[in-house]
Parts: C-alpha cells; structure tokens; sequence
C-alpha cells in the first residue's frame, strides 16, 4: 500500500513537472514571439518610412539595430519588402541584402536547401535581387532532372528578371524538355528578351534534335515579332511534324509579313492535315492580306468542320465587302460553324440589314432577308427573331412566321399557334404553314379544326397535317371521322388526304368506305392513300384493299382508274397482280401505262404470265408498252425475248425493242443492238444506237461509229453521243475522223465532251469558243435527258479535289472552262487531277491556259503533270512566260521534261549563242535526249547550215560528231555534201556509217555515188549502214550497183541488201530478191523472202510462191519466225487488193508461212468477194487443221455460190466433230425466245402460273406457248451472240417480204423446235 | 627582222604559255584569248598580224572564229593558223573551207610556226601589210609588251 501510494505520488510529480515544463516552453514561446512580433512591427514599420526614400539609409539603421533585432525578423521583414518591390527594388535595399549576407546564402540555398519551398524562395529573391551570380545556379536547377516543378518555375522566373544574353542559348536548349509548367515559362522569358533571343531561336527551329524544342522555338518566335524569323518559318511549313507546321503557320500570322502569304495559301492547297491548313487560314486572317480572300472562301468548303470554322475568323478579320459567303456559311452542316457564322456577321454589322428588309416592299429583297434569318434561325438565333414578332407589321409578323416554320425548333410551336387567331388572315396562314413545318403533335387539334375554314385555310392546314406522323394523328381519329362525313366535298377531300397519313386500321376502313364516295376526288384521295400504305400492309388486310381498289380500276373518271392501277402497284401481292393483269386487256392507254409501269417493278416473274396475252394483242401500243415495260424491269433474262422483237415486222416495236434493251447493258444486248444498226428504219438505228451508248461497254465504238456514217442525219446525231457516252481514245480517234458537214457539229462537241479523254476536253472547248456553236450545244443539251446532261457537265470540267470557288456551270462559257482547268491546274492537290488539266488544255490556243502550262512545267513538283504541261505547250512559244518556262524546262532534272523542251525550244531559239542548251544536248548519254537535241537543232539551223558545220567541226567527241552528222542529214541541206563526204573519209567506222546515212538522205546523184562508194568501206559496219541506207532510193543505177553486195562475204551485209531491195518496187529488185531467196544463209534466205512478200511491186508475191519450196528448213523457220510484218502486209492486201489473183496470192503465201498461226488473217478472207479467194481460204483453213475457225466457217454455210458451200461444209466436215445445224425460221425463233424467257422467268417464280385464258371474245393468240415449255433451249439462247454480219448479208435481209427458209432436217435435228411457223 | 603583233588562241594553258614565250622570244608582241569569244574581241579591237588558234574552244570552236575573223574586212587579211589534235582529212578540208592559212597537228612548235607564218605572210602584199601596221599604232609598254591604242 506504502509503495503504490509511493508511485501514485511519484507520477504526479512527475506530470506536474511536465507540464509545468510544457506550461513554461510555452510561455517562452509565446513570450519570444511576441517579441520577434513586436520587432517585426517595428522593423516593419521603419522600413516603411524607408521605403518612400528609397530605402536610403537602411544599412545605416540595420546596423544600428543589429543588436536588438532578431536576424530571423530581419530577413523577414526584408524579403517582404523585396516581395512588394515587384521587380523594381532599390538599390540600398538589395545591398542590404548582401550586407547581411543573406544574398551569399540565397546562392547555396537555391541548389543545397533540405526543402523544395527553400529553393524556390531563394531561387525567387535570386532573382528579384537580379544577382548575376545566380545565373549558373538557376539553370543548373532548371537542367536538373530530379528538382521540384515549382523550384523550376522559380528559377525560370528568375532567369526571366536576370535578363542576361548569356543565358538565351541554354534557355533554347532547355525547351527540349517536354515541361508543362516550366516550358511556358521558359518560352515568357525568352519573349521578354525580344529580338536578342532571335538568333538562338532560329537556330534551335532549325538544329535542335527534338521536336518540342522546335515547336516551342517557333511559337516564340512568333511571340516576338521579329521578321527576321519569316523565312525560316516559312520552310518549316512543310516539315514532316504537322505539330511544326502548326507553329510555323501560327507564327506567321503573328509576324503581320504579307510575304508570308503565298506559302500559307499553299498549305491550304497541300497540306494533308486539317489542323495545319486551319491554322494556315488562321494566320491569313491575321495578316490581313486581300489577296487571300477567295482562297479562304473556297475555304469554306473545306470537309473538315475545323478549317471552315478557321476561314471565317479568317475572312471575319479581312472584313471583306461582301459577306454572301459567311451568309452561305449560315447553312452549315456544323453547328459551330453555323455560330461562327452567325458571329462574323454580327460583328461586321450585317445582321441588322435582314430584319430592316423583311418590310421591303420588293419581294427580292425580302425573300432575301428571309432566307438570311433562316439561317441565323438556325443558328442559334431564333430568339432575335422571336423579338421581332411584337410590335411589328402583319406583313414582317407572316415572314417572320415563314421562316420560323423553315428555322424548324419545336419550341417555337407556341408562339406560333398564337398566331393562328392573329387579325391578320395573312399572319395566321403563315401560322398554319409554319406549324406544318414543326409537326409538333399537340397542334394537330388546331390545325383540324382549321379544314372547316376557308379554301385557302384548309388547304394550308391539310398539307400541315399531312406532315404529321400517324401517332400524332391517330388521336385525333373521331375529328378525323367526323371531316370525313362533312358535307362538304372540300372538306371530306382534305380529310381523306389527312386520313392516307394516319396508319391505322380504322383509317384503312374509312378510306375503303371513301372508295365509293359520289365526289371523285374524295375517290381518288382514298385511293391514292389506300396505295401509299403499300407494301406495309398486312397480307391478309393488302388483300381486302386490293380487292377494293380493283372495284375503282373501271371507276368512271380516268384519274381515279389510273390511280387504283397505280395504288395496286404499290401494294403489290399476288391478289394485286391479279387484278392489274386482268384489268389490262381492257384498260385504256394512260391506265394501261401505268399498269405497265407497276408491273415493270414488280419483275419480269411477275410478268411472265401475261407474256402470251399481251402479245397477242392487236393493238400495237400493247406491244410496244410491254416491250418497253419489259425493259424498265433490267431483267438479264428479257435479253433473248426483247432480241427475238427486234425481227418484228412493225418498226415501232423493233424500236421499242431496241430502246428496251438499252435499258439492259449485258453481252448479249450489245451484240444483238449491234445487228440492229444494219435495220432498214433510221428510228430503230437511232434507237440501238442510243441502247449501245448506254451499254458502258467501249469496245462497242467500233460497232458505233459506222453510225457516224449513217444516211439518216438523226441517226449520225445519236451515233455521235452514243460514242462519247461509250468514251476511250477509240471513241475520240473515231469522233475526230468524221469529216466535217458530216455530223452536226454542236452533237459532234457534246460527243467529245462526253468521252472523259482530256485531249477530246480539249478540243471541245476550243470548239465552245463558237459564239452560235456554243447556244446549239446548249439547246442540245436542253432536250436531252437528264444523265447525258449531266454526264457532260461534270465529264468536261476539271477533275480536282481541291476545294476552289468553283461556280455551278450554269452555261457553257468557254472562258469560264479554261480558268477552272487553269486553277486545277495551278491548285489541285492531286496530281492526277493536275495532269488531267495540263491534258485539257492543250487544244487551246488561249493566253490563260498557255500561262497556266507555262508555271506548271516550271513550278509543278510532280515529273508527270510537268511532262504533261510541256507536252501540251508544243510549239506553241510565241509568249515570253512560256519561252521563260522552256528555257526552265531545258534544265529540268526529268530527262522526258528536258527533251520536250528542246522540241519546244527549237520553235524560236535562233543559231548562235540562244542555241547552246540544244547544243549541248547532243552531248547527252540518254537516248531521249539526244533525239530531242538532234531534232530540235536540226530545225533551229536549217536555215543556216554552214554555221552548224563550223560548231560541228569543232567537235571532238565522236557520239557528238556522229550525232551533228544525223543532224545534217535531217537538214538534208545540199551544201552538205562536202562536209558528209569528208566524213566519209574519217578515221571512225562511226562516222563513215552516219555520213553514209547522212548522205543518202541529201538523196543527190553525187551524194548517192558516195553512198554507194561506201558500200566497199573495208569495215562491215559501214558497209551496213551505206546499204540500208539506200533504202527506198529508186534509181536504176543505183539498184545494179547494190547488186553487187549480194556477193558481200557479209551476212549482215546480204541480209540488210535484202530489206533494202524490199523497200524497192523494182523488177529488178524483185529479182535480185529472188536471187537471195537461194543465199546459202538461212537468215538471209528468210529475210529475202519476206522482203518480197512486203516489197511494193506486187509480183513479190508472185516470186515468193515460185521459190518458197526451194527455201531450206532453216530458212522457213526463220521466216515463219519474222514474219510479223509480212503477215500483217498480206493480210492487206488480202483485205484490199483490187485484183483478185493478188488477193489469191496472199491468201496462198499466208498458207506457205503458217496457216495454223495466221489463221484469224487468213479467215477474214471467208468474206472475199471472189468464190476463188474464198475456195483457197477455205482450203488453207483446212490444211492446217484449224477448228478454231468453226464459227465462221458456219456462217460460209449461207454463202451464194454453191462450191464455196460445199467447201465449207466439207471444211466443217473434218474440222469439226458436230454436222452443221440448219437455221430455224425468223418467225419459229421469235416463239422460242418467248418461251425461253418465260421458262427463265418462271425458274425464278415461285408458282409459275399462266394467265387465265383470254375471254371468249378475245382473238385468238397468234402464236401458240405451251408446247414450247418442253422444247430444250433454243440455239438462240444456247449459242454465243450472233456474230455481226457482213453488210452484203445485211442487204439481203433488208426487204421485208424475204422468205423464211424452210426448215429441212428437223427431224433429226434435237434444236428445232416442233412448232409450226407463224404467219 | 619583223615585228609581227599575233594572236594566240587557246583553252589550254600550257599550250598559250608555250607558244607565247616562243614568240616573244623571237621578238614579237603577242596577245592572248583563252576562248574564241575573247580572240573575236580582241581581234576586232586591235587587229593582229596573224592568228594561231586552236580548233577545239569553248564557246566558238577554232573554225567558226576563223569564219568570223575572215567575214570581217579589218582582221581579213591576218592569216589563220589552226592548230587541233584531231587532223582528220575532213578537218583539213574544213579548214580550208572556212578560210584558215594552214590546219597543224598538235603539238604545235613556236619555231616552225614562225616559219609557215613567214611562208604566209611574205606572200602578201606588202602594201597591206604596211596599211594594217599605220592603221593601228601599238603602244609600247613598260615591260615590253605591246598594248593596242586606246
């Protein structure tokens, strides 16, 4: 008890010396602070006597006070002053400052201080005392990887207060670091330094390895104004780091340099990255330059949001006068450019203008301004337009209600519905309009109540109420029911409208009901609403309403018959199809056109049942709807059926026919269209013409084009936008071939136009040029239909993706065509759109499109838009801009570039000094080149010759001597003969060989003496080129003198005697040929040969013949070989030769050669009109085993002559394994085409049906149908499309009574059909 | 022992050096061109005794500043001399179409030089010789060098 009493007295002790302790501490504490307090006041306020003198003096009291004053309330009260100083501190204090040494422990504090806030003040008061010593510290933190964010931004502060240059070049380097809070500063400091900084700024943009420092460097570059940064700013517009670009673009801007401005519009151009061309635009705006104003405009179009946003602060800051492109703007996809829009024009004052003009009294002005607040409605707006509905005039009240009906928001419902009992009828109209406009379900009662008004009232209600969906309306059905019931015919009218919106099934009822209503526009209201529920119909109710509709398909007014046709249509099922196939028969035409038209989009299944009864029908117009009907349906399998028409006797069906299978691009329509060129009726030519064009299969211009030729003008019209539509460099090789008078000219522009082919382009425009040309394209555009029209307008102008003020081409201006190919041509982004421009122009001799090309071939970075743009230049260099670009060109790094510029260059460079780049080119290793040289300046010294011997002779290169010596011989100046003979004398077998061809082309006696003294030259080169070129020289003495290099030891020698001898049309050279046909060389035997199948005398052939058999294997071998030019030689004469016995004779070499290879040459002779030609054809075919052929050896079946049948058919006999078939009738084959169209249809029908036979008192069908369901695919069908024929079989097809052949055989025969012909 | 002012064309340095000291080692003033554009002009200025130049220059090649030299009646009647590596038959025959005294093969020897333009220009008329030396006095310079009026 003692020891715990003991310990309890012990522990309270002991607490109470504790807290007697802790109670004392803090006595201390508190008296100490109180009296660094009460220092601190004092000091404080000293300080502030001080500070009004400049702290003059402050040492002097710091010392006197030094005893008395805590240092801690000194630096306290110090640096609080420091702090209020703001930059500015004064001289006597920051001396104190290092009296105290506080400064010296400031510098080892601001990198050895234990806490980060430590290093931060001492690195702040561093730097507001602007001690130099600091410098190396503060940025040895800044570099410090691992020193605190805050500490950073002290130092970089600090460094900003230092200002010392110094320190500028490892600032710049810091902005490498990727810092969010010291790089900003870091980037304030360096602009504070100003145009100091300049320099290591653009040495980082233009060396620091890491983007960010470049970034960083740009954007203060931009900060600071200098222009001395606005070139290197400008290359960085196109570095690879679209971040740079960015920066770059935005510092220009800054910069206010206009000479900035053509780079920035480039970036718009090019620039792939929408971000980079926004800022572009940006900066535009910033600059403030005028020029760039339609750049920014067509801007606008831009497909990313961002740069439209960007060119309208854009043209905001250009102010420009007019502002119709910010107000197109106001229709924006974009909402925020829509703002933006609406922003622009009201800070340029253009936003009041509309209101003002909604009280104009011209109907312009106001539709105008209306349109205007629509826009701005829809931007946002609405509520200034709501303002302007109080107070104001009925007139401005109704516009205002107009266009808050288009602006579209809901919530203006309200506002509007009060306008309904507005005084003003007009205002109230406009109420009802508008509310149509909003399809707001709660104003539908309203709007209802409104069908009892006036006329004008309930018209504008009713077709509001149309606008509303079926849920709004369907509330509303006991009003509904009750207008339907209304006296008044009007009012049931708008009701049933109403009603066809409204999807319910008792709506369904009462516009049944309604189809017996006395008024026939209530009847064809509800028919015409029973048909638009269409397809979304129940089967079992689409039934009922068919079944309803079809009482009204023989309703008495026409409207509604035509209507119920149509209304069946649209709701389709088998029920419906009933009814419109069994109302046809008696329909009259309008209703018939429409049944027709329904059943076209129902399908050729769907039709198919009533093949057998349409075309039974007498009445022409039946068969020529279903025949159109039948092509509207762009079913492949109407093909065969629609071909089978096209033997109709009745030219208005063949037309249809045709026209039909316009609708249906396949092989077999194209083929069979084909045929149908050859028709005797110039309509049913037009229109396969027409069907052919739409085929999209070019190589059907070969078909075409003899269409240009047609007898019939209309035809030739069509045939010529038929081959444009067609299009291809066939299509334009055959439009430019058609001889002037022949074709209408303004179609012959449209054909051109159409093919797509810039060349054809071209030459279209230039043609447009035409004052009166140019109204008859017009008008003939005017009457076409709407996708040749458009095809035109879109296929001739510019190809670009560039985003350029391109105007809707409201008339074909031609001026207005060559700028916007100029501008693609300077503009485009893509380079193939570039070259498709440069193409374009090149048939204009326009100063616009020669400026264009000319600052293409300079400028364009692509090789190919400015080999284009220099091909299409020419010879056209009379222009100083375009002599400048060729001058540009000759030293173009593409060798294609370079030699076109020679070309051109040669077109006004003059011999002398001007002449030197074509000079030099003859010096160039490329083929290309040198060519182009040797052309251009054989033209540029032919008029002076002598002065390109002196610069030749002076020439010591022998590829530069031989190249000057081809150019003498191009000159073919007689004055020449010197020099070349000189040459003949040279040391090089090179030059002896060019002089020897130089001098052939002189083609003088003594030049051609020379000519042949060289064919003795020692070197078998020389001998060469002195006999080939010889080629084509026709002297006699010459001939016998070359005869004596037949016995050259040379092969090479013989062989080119041989080509030489061919080129000749001399007996004596067919002789001589002859002769070497026997040359022990096989090559030279072979070559002789051929040379006598290409020589122009036509006994070559002759000879050929007679020594072919004596040619050695080898030789044939060789022959057959290299016959490529022979063949296609005989294959000419073949197809040309007047003489028959030459004609013969071709086809009897071709045989000789390979008649197995040659086959396709020799089979076009089949079409010979010798039967002798065409026995030996027949033969050679058949020698060489040829089944290929099989085909055409066919169609030889029907040949006139007796022996060439017979030949043929033996032919066929061993060539092919099959007997021939024999031709159904015409009139057989147009059954089977039927039937095999209705067996394709029905293969794709669910349950085929036929129709239900015609009525009793029908006429009966002209041709039977079922029995031909059995038949097996008829030859029509099975076999490839007919071949096209020849013309002579064309003529005999043309009269129409021709018989029909009988059919003989058939029996036998598995493809003919059974059924008899008809009449 | 005459005094003849020649003028010697050529690009190749070493070639100009040689024959330049030859001639003036003999005692007779010599200009140079290093191309025949610059020989035209020194020609037309101040119109030589006599012309060596070689064939291959750029610029005007040795035959077309012989053509020019003989289409002008100032420096028509100063023979042409055309030295060339390249002495083919058709070179010579250019030679003479264009005009010029004589083709030499390089290398070409001051001395026998002197001798063919002796052989050349003791043919000519003495009189013109005389006309051309008191059209165009030539101004002596400190080094010896002649220099042409200005």
């Amino acid at each position: 008890m003692t020891i715990v009493l003991a310990a309890a007295g012990l522990l309270v002790i002991a607490a109470a010396v504790v807290t007697l302790w802790v109670i004392g501490r803090q006595l201390v504490r508190r008296t100490l602070d109180r009296r660094l307090l009460k220092q601190a006041g004092e000091l404080g306020t000293l300080l502030g006597r001080l500070r009004g003198d400049g702290f003059e003096g402050i040492d002097k009291v710091l010392f006197d006070m030094r005893d008395t004053l805590d240092h801690r309330v000194i630096e306290s009260e110090l640096r609080k002053e420091l702090d209020l100083s703001g930059g500015e501190v004064p001289r006597d204090l920051a001396r104190s400052f290092h009296l105290l040494g506080l400064t010296d422990r400031y510098l080892d504090e601001v990198r050895g201080a234990m806490t980060w806030r430590g290093r931060a003040r001492a690195a702040t008061a561093l730097g507001l005392l602007g001690e130099p010593r600091a410098l190396r510290p503060l940025v040895d933190a800044m570099r410090d990887p691992r020193e605190d964010d805050d500490v950073k931004l002290a130092c970089a502060e600090s460094l900003g207060r230092l200002r010392d240059p110094a320190v500028i070049a490892e600032m710049c380097e810091l902005l490498g670091d990727v810092d969010e809070w010291a790089s900003p500063r870091l980037a304030q400091v360096l602009v504070a330094f100003g145009p100091e900084a300049v320099d290591a700024l653009l040495a980082t943009l233009d060396a620091a390895p890491g983007l960010n420092a470049r970034v960083w460097a740009a954007q203060i570059l931009g900060r600071i104004g200098d222009r001395r940064a606005t070139w290197p700013l400008v290359e960085r517009l196109h570095d690879r780091a679209e971040q740079l670009r960015m920066s770059a673009a935005n510092a220009l801007g800054e910069l206010h340099d206009a000479r900035a401005v053509p780079p920035l519009i480039g970036v718009i151009l090019r620039d792939p990255v929408a971000a980079v061309r926004a800022q572009a635009a940006r900066a535009l705006g910033q600059i403030g330059d005028e020029s760039a104003l339609p750049l920014l405009v067509a801007s606008l179009g831009d497909p990313e949001y961002w740069m439209r946003f960007r060119a309208l602060e854009a043209i905001e800051a250009l102010a420009p006068s007019d502002t119709q492109p910010i107000e197109t703007a106001l229709g924006d996809a974009n909402p925020e450019v829509r703002r933006r829009a609406v922003l622009a024009l009201e800070r340029l004052g253009k936003l009041e203008r509309p209101f003002d003009d909604l009280a104009s009294d011209d109907e312009m002005v106001a539709d105008q301004a209306e349109r205007r607040l629509v826009a701005v409605g829809r931007a946002g707006l609405s509520e200034r337009l709501l303002r302007a509905l109080t107070g104001t005039e009925p007139r401005v009240r109704a516009r205002i209600a107009r266009v808050l009906g288009q602006v579209g928001e809901p919530r203006h419902a309200g506002d509007l519905m009060a306008l309904l009992d507005d005084d003003d009828p007009e205002v109230a109209l406009e109420a009802v309009r508008a509310l149509g406009e909003l399809a707001v379900p709660t104003t539908a009662g309203a709007l209802l109540d409104r069908v009892r008004g006036d006329d004008t009232v309930r018209d504008a209600a009713t077709e509001a109420l149309c606008r509303f969906d079926s849920a709004a309306l369907g509330g509303h059905l006991d009003a509904l029911r009750d207008l339907v019931g209304d006296a008044s015919d009007d009012v049931r009218v708008a009701a049933l409208r109403v009603l066809g919106a409204v999807r319910d099934g008792a709506a369904t009822g009462l516009l049944i009901q309604a189809l017996t209503d006395h008024h026939a526009e209530a009847r064809l209201e509800a028919v015409t609403a029973l048909g638009a529920r269409g397809a979304r119909l129940a089967d079992d109710v689409a039934a009922d309403v068919a079944d309803a509709l079809a009482t009204c398909m023989s309703d008495a007014s026409e409207s509604v018959r035509v209507a119920a046709a149509e209304a069946l249509g649209d709701v389709g099922g088998e029920r419906a199809v009933d009814h419109l196939l069994a109302g046809l028969p008696r329909a009259d035409p309008a209703q018939r056109d429409a049944i027709c038209k329904r059943l076209a989009e129902l399908g050729l299944a769907a039709l198919a049942p009533a093949l057998d009864v349409l075309f039974a029908s007498p009445d022409a117009r039946t068969r020529i709807g279903i025949t159109w009907t039948l092509g509207k349906t762009g079913d492949p399998a109407a093909v065969p059926l629609l071909t089978a028409l096209l033997e109709e006797p009745d030219p208005p069906v063949r037309a249809s026919a045709a026209g039909a299978l316009g609708k249906i691009p396949t092989d077999a329509s194209a083929a069979a269209l084909a045929l149908a060129l050859d028709d005797p009726n110039p309509f049913v030519r037009a229109a396969s013409v027409n069907g052919l064009g739409k085929s999209k299969r070019p190589a059907m211009v070969a078909e075409v084009r003899r269409a240009l030729a047609d007898p019939n003008d209309f035809v030739r019209r069509r045939a010529a936008l038929a081959v444009g539509m067609l299009g291809g460099d066939d299509a334009v090789a055959a439009l430019r071939a058609v001889p002037p008078d022949q074709v209408d000219p303004a179609a012959l522009v449209v054909g051109l136009g159409l093919t797509g082919v810039p060349q054809a382009i071209g030459e279209a425009m230039r043609r447009l040029r035409d004052v009166e040309l140019r109204r008859a394209v017009d008008a003939m555009l005017d009457r076409e239909d709407d996708a040749v029209r458009a095809a035109f307008r879109e296929r001739i102008r510019p190809r670009t993706t560039v985003m350029m003020a391109v105007a809707a081409l409201d008339d074909l201006g031609s001026e207005q065509l060559v700028a916007e190919h100029a501008a693609a041509l300077r503009g485009a982004a893509d380079p193939a759109s570039r070259r498709h421009a440069a193409a374009s122009l090149a048939a204009l001799d326009d100063d616009e499109a020669r400026a264009a090309l000319a600052q293409a071939v300079r400028f364009d970075p692509d090789v190919q838009v400015r080999r284009e743009a220099i091909a299409a230049l020419g010879d056209a260099t009379t222009a100083l801009p375009v002599r400048e670009a060729v001058m540009v060109a000759l030293r173009d790094p593409d060798p294609t570039v370079r030699a076109a510029a020679m070309r051109a260059a040669a077109a006004f460079v003059a011999p002398g000094d001007a002449a030197v780049p074509l000079l030099d080119g003859l010096r160039a290793h490329g083929r290309e080149i040198r060519d182009a040289a040797e052309d251009a300046v054989a033209r540029v010294y032919a008029g002076d010759v002598e002065a390109f011997h002196d610069w030749m002779m002076g020439q010591d290169a022998e590829a530069v001597l031989a190249a000057s010596i081809r150019v003498i011989g191009t000159i073919g100046d007689a004055r020449s003969l010197p020099p070349l003979r000189a040459q003949l004398r040279a040391a090089s077998p090179t030059l002896r060989g060019a002089a020897a061809a130089a001098l052939a082309r002189l083609a003088t006696p003594e030049a051609l003496r020379a000519v042949l003294d060289a064919t003795s030259d020692p070197v078998e080169a020389v001998r060469v080129a002195a006999v080939r070129a010889l080629d084509g020289a026709t002297r006699v003495d010459v001939i016998e003198q070359l005869a004596a290099s037949a016995m050259d030891p040379s092969v090479e020698v013989r062989c080119a005697l041989a080509t030489t001898l061919g080129s000749l049309a001399s007996t004596r050279a067919t002789d001589l040929l002859a002769q070497l046909a026997g040359d022990a060389s096989a090559r030279v035997a072979a070559r002789a040969a051929r040379a006598l199948l290409t020589s122009p005398d036509d006994e070559g052939v002759a000879r050929f013949l007679a020594c072919h058999r004596d040619l050695s294997v080898e030789a044939r071998v060789v022959l057959r070989r290299d016959a490529g030019d022979a063949v296609e030689a005989l294959g000419r004469r073949l197809r040309g030769a007047l003489d028959a016995r030459v004609r013969a004779s071709a086809v009897a070499a071709l045989a000789a050669i390979d008649p197995l290879a040659h086959a396709d040459t020799l089979a076009a002779g089949l079409g010979d009109p010798d039967p002798a030609v065409r026995i030996a054809v027949i033969d050679a075919l058949v020698a060489a085993g040829v089944d290929k052929v099989a085909d055409r050896l066919r169609a030889v079946l029907d040949d006139p002559v007796a022996d060439v049948r017979a030949a043929a058919r033996r032919a066929l006999m061993r060539v092919v394994s099959e007997p021939p078939p024999r031709r159904p009738a015409r009139a057989a084959a147009v059954a089977v085409a039927m039937a095999a169209a209705l067996a394709g249809a029905r293969r794709g029908a669910a349950a085929p049906t036929m129709v239900a036979a015609p009525a009793d008192d029908a006429p009966p069908p002209r041709r039977p149908a079922a029995p031909a369901m059995t038949a097996a695919p008829s030859p029509t069908t099975s076999r490839p499309p007919p071949m096209r024929r020849s013309r002579r079989d064309a003529a005999a097809r043309r009269p129409p009574t021709s018989a029909p052949r009988s059919p003989s055989s058939s029996a036998k025969s598995p493809r003919t059909p059974t059924t008899s012909t008809c009449g | 022992m005459q005094r003849w002012r020649i003028l010697v064309c050529d690009d190749d340095l070493d070639v100009l050096t040689e024959l330049t000291r030859g001639f003036r080692a003999a005692g007779h003033a010599v200009v140079t061109a290093r191309d025949g554009q610059a020989g035209l002009a020194e020609a037309t200025s101040a119109p030589p005794d006599v012309v060596v130049a070689d064939v291959i220059m750029p610029g005007l090649n040795g035959f077309q500043l012989c053509r020019r030299l003989k289409a002008d009646p100032t420096t028509a009647g100063a023979p042409v001399f055309l030295i060339s590596s390249k002495v083919d038959p058709a070179d010579r025959h250019w030679a003479a179409q264009v005009g010029a005294a004589e083709l030499i093969a390089k290398p070409a020897d001051a001395d026998a030089l002197l001798r063919r333009f002796e052989r050349a220009l003791g043919e000519q008329a003495p009189a013109r010789r005389t006309a051309i030396r008191t059209a165009v006095q030539p101004v002596v310079t400190g080094d010896g060098t002649e220099e042409p009026p200005r």
